[in-house]
């Protein structure tokens, strides 16, 4: 149905984004030239000032015209395609076909396949606009790199410990970037090999390693599906974690699951845990007093996707803080929505709901309001009317410049207390003041 | 009337793609001769103009009738522009073969509830490709009370993004402009994209002259299009953008409509200030507003930036205006991109000073890196989302984005950017010098996939 001021974007940008994640791929879109500004408006501004070599008006487009409506706009993907692999300088292309060339009924896969049966790394994913939002554009896209394989890649040498991280969406998780290296780092720390796929340094090796990883772990609904597809295709285990793990005792959580189905020295476990957990203390001392006397525990709403407000409503209830509201905006499938329900542990006031629909969501929250307001820079407004501190945590966000933070594991957790806590505080240092106002 | 017009390309032979020295095309400029590109990279659409120049207008809520990917942008508007509410009918694949009117009628529904002035219904590519009927817009602007105003954007019929302006013009000036008592001391200024302070410098200095300013449709309401048919005149700011309202205004109301070259600049604002001092028969109160204006710039404070070489690349207006404030400041224009040509803005091109080639270009980062390797130029003075391709190859850059660049005080800021650059260009050695572009790019002639279209 007809949305207000939806968030989660189409599927076409999701694709987008996430090639553009993968370290010199290439994105060729077949669409009319809008789309291509629409992600870089979308992804590039509200996912935290995210910018991208390969991307904004370096996109390769072939924004298609009139005439190619009418007649078929195959041949200007066939000279798009030709031209991106002469100019543009890639160890992967991908051709991405959006809503306007998929209803004129353009081939854009058997034209894609004439480049990949002349050797080129290219290959195709159908994700037009019209399809669904950008986590089912993430999907789709991942499945194309898996289907696809050989087409770009040869299957390396088995390396142990691969752990394959899915479920972390590029651009539409505003901290996907961060997460995955905290998970990464920590991974390493286990003396294992996490595998983001995406970001800093992920190119096509990252790629290549998909296939031959140990174990898979889906950090939220999106992406199951693709471990499905590589359990089937390569026999790799899958652990469905459904959630972004924010702090130290979910973090152990995790590494405790993953032992049971890889190798990880018990000890080495042992000794990494009770370092972060000293750590985490440490800094939570320092905070000790303002927690107290600043009045962090409050009752709190949390409007995010699914891995985020799972995640971020474990690890604040574990800090006392009281879950009021969770409203979920990612629209999950059906038959993750037991599960979300299931992790959040400690039973939020209201039910836990599923909206998209910002007037909606509003709604719902002034029905019973908290006073603290995790949720994108949309619930800004009505945390202004509510007059409540609020905190940046889901996608949009249009103030603020995200590069390497973020709130999974055992750092990015006190991040999260530094965030909360300062918004926190600054609030509280308007509301005395001082006697003038009552002269 | 009809509620569609017909592509700037159709109406004013507007050429979107070019690279060559300006004599050849100016003087071989003829009707029909299209050019198009054999690769090409995502720009500004007619869709995201019309939704720049919509979202602005006070009290609107706009319905972008399409995929919701067509309402991303209104993320980027509502956050630095202006607040408005929109609503995305969010077709799928089933509404792209049955029709979206049910969930058209939704969203206008959910939109007032917000008890907007004003309806916007914007079409994008799926409807238009489908021929999706939407006259169920007038049903429930019947019944609701509240003007639901359609635009008929296709997004892919015109090569030139701001037919986006075009496209929205026509539709508001059809469905706003209203017989009104005539003021003889009203100007209408045609402001459809200037920053608000922008718009701020040019209603103060027309306030000194004793003028009534009614701006539109940049930041108006509903009565700003009422005021405006009992101007005694309008003026452009933009030249190329403005050209749809004025017109339309000179056209059905006797409006006479002046275009001054835009105001960016000293001389240039001198000399829009002297079109409306003629007009208004108020040449001396203008002769002695300019002197004293004029005399608080200090050009002696710039003058790191004399005898230096500068390339502008922005839209076609805007970088008129800024290579005349350049000459001002004793600068050198060594390359020029602009967005299109056309029969408004022709003129201006035939009389181009410098023996360097004219690219026309909305975007397409692979020709301007192409350009600016083999210019070599000083500093690099782009619009948005270009800087960082200069800085990237070592040449100092600014953005034009946001800036504002009108009249006294926009001169002042521009200056002040371009002195900055100068003082310390430390910034750009910070990046990687890796391009996404192969070596043999950098080879061929910029103009290597610009070709003429064969009908």
């Amino acid at each position: 149905m007809a949305i207000e001021s939806p968030r989660n974007l189409c599927a076409i940008q999701g694709a987008i984004q996430s090639a553009l994640a993968i370290k010199r791929c290439v994105p060729i879109l077949h669409t009319t030239s809008g789309c291509g500004m629409q992600h870089y408006m979308g992804y590039g501004f509200a996912s935290g000032c995210h910018g991208s070599p390969y991307g904004g008006i370096s996109l390769p487009s072939t924004n298609i015209t009139e005439k190619h409506v009418i007649f078929g706009g195959g041949s200007r993907l066939r000279e798009q395609i030709k031209n991106t692999l002469r100019i543009v300088d890639g160890d992967l292309y991908v051709v991405l076909s959006g809503c306007a060339p998929d209803i004129v009924g353009d081939d854009s896969r058997a034209i894609t396949k004439e480049a990949q049966d002349q050797g080129y790394p290219v290959i195709y994913a159908q994700a037009a606009g019209f399809i669904g939002n950008a986590y089912k554009g993430y999907e789709i896209l991942l499945k194309a790199l898996l289907k696809e394989y050989e087409k770009y890649a040869k299957l390396p040498e088995k390396i142990d410990g691969v752990v394959n991280i899915f479920g972390i969406v590029p651009g539409q998780d505003i901290f996907w970037h961060s997460d995955m290296e905290e998970l990464k780092r920590v991974f390493a720390s286990a003396g294992l090999r996490g595998n983001p796929i995406f970001g800093y340094d992920q190119g096509i090796e990252a790629l290549q390693n998909i296939p031959i990883a140990s174990l898979n772990i889906v950090f939220g609904p999106w992406g199951s599906e693709v471990a499905q597809l590589l359990h089937e295709k390569y026999g790799i285990p899958t652990l469905d974690w459904n959630y972004i793990p924010v702090g130290s005792e979910d973090t152990n959580s995790l590494l405790d699951k993953v032992a049971e189905v890889l190798k990880i020295d018990p000890e080495r476990l042992e000794k990494l845990k009770m370092n972060e957990e000293n750590k985490f203390s440490y800094y939570l001392e320092r905070i000790a007093n303002a927690y107290f006397d600043f009045g962090f525990q409050e009752k709190f709403d949390i409007i995010a996707p699914s891995s985020y407000a799972v995640g971020i409503t474990r690890f604040l209830s574990g800090m006392g803080l009281i879950p009021n509201n969770v409203i979920i905006t990612d629209d999950p499938p059906e038959k993750y929505r037991n599960k979300i329900t299931e992790k959040l542990a400690f039973a939020p006031l209201n039910p836990v709901v599923f909206k998209e629909d910002l007037a909606e969501i509003e709604e719902y929250i002034l029905k019973e309001p908290g006073n603290l307001i995790f949720g994108s820079s949309f619930e800004k407004k009505i945390a202004k009317k509510l007059n409540i501190p609020h905190i940046g945590i889901s996608f949009p966000i249009t103030n603020g410049v995200v590069l390497n933070k973020g709130y999974a594991g055992y750092n990015g957790c006190i991040s999260l207390l530094e965030d909360a806590g300062s918004i926190l505080l600054s609030h509280r240092q308007c509301i005395n003041p001082g006697l003038k106002s009552i002269e | 009337m009809n509620p569609k017009i017909a592509t700037r390309e159709q109406r004013l032979n507007a050429l979107s793609a070019y690279y060559g020295l300006p004599g050849t095309l100016v003087n071989g400029f003829s009707l029909g001769k299209q050019m198009i590109r054999t690769f090409s990279q995502s720009n500004f659409d007619e869709i995201l103009h019309t939704l720049y120049l919509l979202n602005s207008i006070s009290g609107a809520g706009v319905v972008i009738h399409g995929a919701r990917g067509c309402s991303s942008a209104e993320i980027y508007f509502n956050t630095l522009e202006n607040e408005n509410y929109w609503v995305s009918t969010d077709l799928d694949e089933k509404d792209s073969i049955l029709g979206g009117e049910a969930k058209l009628k939704r969203a206008i529904e959910k939109i007032s509830k917000h008890d907007p002035s004003i309806i916007f219904v914007v079409t994008t590519p799926i409807v238009c490709i489908n021929a999706d009927d939407i006259s169920i817009t007038e049903v429930l602007s019947e019944e609701s009370g509240i003007p639901i105003i359609p635009i008929y954007c296709d997004g892919f019929k015109s090569r030139i993004g701001i037919n986006g302006y075009d496209v929205a013009s026509h539709s508001l000036a059809k469905s706003l402009f209203k017989p009104a008592q005539p003021y003889e001391k009203r100007i209408n200024i045609i402001s459809i994209s200037e920053e608000e302070r922008d718009i701020y410098e040019l209603k103060r200095l027309l306030n000194l002259l004793g003028l009534e300013v009614n701006v539109f449709p940049r930041f108006a309401s509903i009565s700003n299009f009422k005021l405006a048919t009992g101007a005694k005149a309008s003026i452009s700011v933009n030249t190329d953008f403005s050209d749809y309202l004025g017109k339309y205004l000179e056209e059905y109301y006797d409006i006479p409509f002046l275009q001054p070259s835009m105001p960016v600049g000293i001389e240039s604002t001198n000399e829009w200030l002297k079109a409306v001092g003629e007009k208004f028969a108020i040449k001396d109160e203008v002769e002695s507003l300019i002197q004293n204006e004029t005399k608080q710039f200090d050009f002696s404070t710039y003058k790191i930036i004399r005898d230096k070489k500068i390339y502008v690349s922005s839209q076609s207006s805007i970088s008129i205006g800024i290579s005349g404030f350049l000459k001002e400041l004793g600068a050198e224009l060594v390359g020029l991109t602009i967005s299109h040509l056309d029969d408004v803005n022709l003129s201006h091109f035939k009389n181009l000073e410098g023996n360097f080639p004219l690219h026309i270009a909305q975007g397409q980062a692979f020709e301007l890196v192409n350009i600016l390797k083999r210019v070599k130029p000083d500093l690099y003075i782009g619009g948005a989302g270009q800087a960082a391709l200069a800085a990237k190859l070592g040449i100092p850059a600014i953005s034009t984005y946001r800036l504002g660049l009108i009249g006294y005080s926009g001169a002042k800021r521009l200056a002040e950017k371009i002195n900055n650059a100068f003082i310390n260009p430390c910034f750009i050695h910070k990046f990687s010098t890796i391009s996404i572009y192969k070596d043999q790019w950098y080879q061929k002639s910029p103009n290597w996939h610009i070709k003429q279209e064969v009908r």
